[in-house]
């Protein structure tokens, strides 16, 4: 299978702007290295040093992507870390076999401070929880809904496949730096009200509204796009498609998980904006960034 | 590309059909043969890798070249097509003639076919 390309990894890429990493650093200097490396590639550290008080941090400053840890007791610091901010990965240098099991979406590394900063950056580039796409999403998504007069709702992460309402529109983001995928989500009764509001008309299937449900798509796609090219990473966006029906799924791309913002009206009409950004493993298993070519054919 | 993109880049060569889902293309192919099948792998009703696997269950489109047109690149899913019988992958976004190009390799055009 020709799926190996030749050009070098270019590290960095895809990897959200301004993203925020919190350093527990018990020891000091214990990861000055991969912290440096960190912030080189553009992104802000925080250190502290222990689990209590990472969580007193996160108190009012939650908004971090990845926590890189030398700390691998399971105390209630870290407990309450994960219930709290389940959004946040961990990367945890562990230097024995005997750390307590992690999350799946968690790495540990035995080995060098490189190694703990190449699988540190891997989990960023998987994980795009940043302040900014989130403010990038929120307003988007309050643009395209303004008939709907909606209010912020949660923000959260997910893993399943399944579509968060009765219709999905997802259109396909895709270039050479960013790849991924937005989903619209709303149910059919909201979608009747919200093509009622905003046309005027009332539509005769669900074909007419999951029309207005690619619209939306589309436009939220445009706005994640534009979020990318203003640092430099380009892309093109597919027409919308549809999926309908309780339990209907929407494959994740690279098993990255999806960044999902919700916004919800007085009477309990919701919406869902989700953003799942992909990545590119390579064949050897490892991840590669802004290296597999688009519009080339592969032969299998 | 949207499928009436696909359709014009290859409308001059070829006789195109479209079907709107993995499931239409598995009805039509069982009432019609067809050169070369060129199918996203994300749609509704049936997926891509869905209807390729069906598809080769379908004596008459056991051995006919089938491309992927997707946003698509992870391995686990590349993978995945391999094993349903995907001749070959193409990542969006891509230029009309790359496609042209690529359904050359597989099948004749009506112009040099005739």
């Amino acid at each position: 299978m020709m799926l190996a390309p030749s050009s070098s990894p270019v590290v960095g890429l895809g990897i959200p702007a301004l993203a925020r990493v919190l350093v527990v650093e018990s020891r000091p200097g214990s990861l000055a290295t991969a912290v440096v490396g960190l912030e080189s590639q553009g992104l802000s550290c925080t250190r502290v040093r222990s689990h209590r008080e990472a969580l007193e941090r996160l108190q009012f400053d939650s908004r971090f992507c990845l926590c890189v840890s030398d700390l691998v007791e399971d105390d209630e610091g870290r407990r309450s870390l994960y219930f709290k901010f389940p959004e946040m990965s961990w990367v945890v240098q562990a230097p024995r076999d005997s750390v307590p099991p992690m999350r799946a979406q968690d790495r540990r590394v035995r080995g060098s401070q490189e190694e703990l900063l190449d699988v540190a950056l891997t989990a960023l580039r998987a994980h795009p929880y940043d302040a900014r796409i989130l403010d990038v999403m929120d307003q988007a998504l309050g643009r395209t809904w303004v008939p709907f007069g909606a209010l912020k709702g949660a923000h959260f992460v997910r893993r399943d496949a399944r579509i968060l309402d009765g219709i999905a529109a997802v259109v396909e983001v895709a270039g050479r730096d960013v790849w991924g995928r937005v989903v619209f989500s709303a149910s059919e009764k909201v979608l009747f009200r919200h093509v009622r509001r905003t046309l005027g008309t009332d539509p005769a299937s669900v074909d007419d509204v999951a029309d207005a449900a690619g619209e939306c798509a589309n436009r939220l796609a445009g706005a994640i796009r534009r979020h990318y090219r203003a640092h430099g990473l380009t892309s093109s966006q597919s027409a919308p498609f549809m999926v309908i029906g309780p339990g209907a799924r929407v494959t994740p791309i690279s098993g990255a998980p999806g960044l999902v913002v919700e916004h919800r009206s007085e009477r309990g009409d919701r919406v869902f904006f989700e953003w799942q950004l992909g990545n590119r493993p390579r064949t050897d298993g490892r991840v590669a960034y802004g290296q597999l070519p688009t519009g080339e054919v592969v032969f299998m | 590309m949207a499928r009436s993109e696909l359709r014009e880049a290859l409308e001059d060569a070829y006789d195109v059909i479209e079907a709107k889902n993995g499931a239409e293309a598995l009805s039509r192919a069982g009432n019609e043969a067809f050169d070369v099948v060129v199918a996203d792998i994300n749609m509704p009703v049936m997926g891509g890798i869905e209807f390729v696997r069906l598809l080769r269950g379908l004596p008459s489109h056991a051995q006919v070249p089938v491309i992927v047109v997707t946003a698509e690149s992870s391995d686990e899913v590349v993978q995945r097509g391999r094993a349903a019988g995907v001749n070959a992958w193409m990542v969006k976004p891509l230029s009309p003639s790359g496609l042209v190009n690529a359904v050359e390799r597989f099948a004749p055009s009506l112009d040099t076919a005739g």
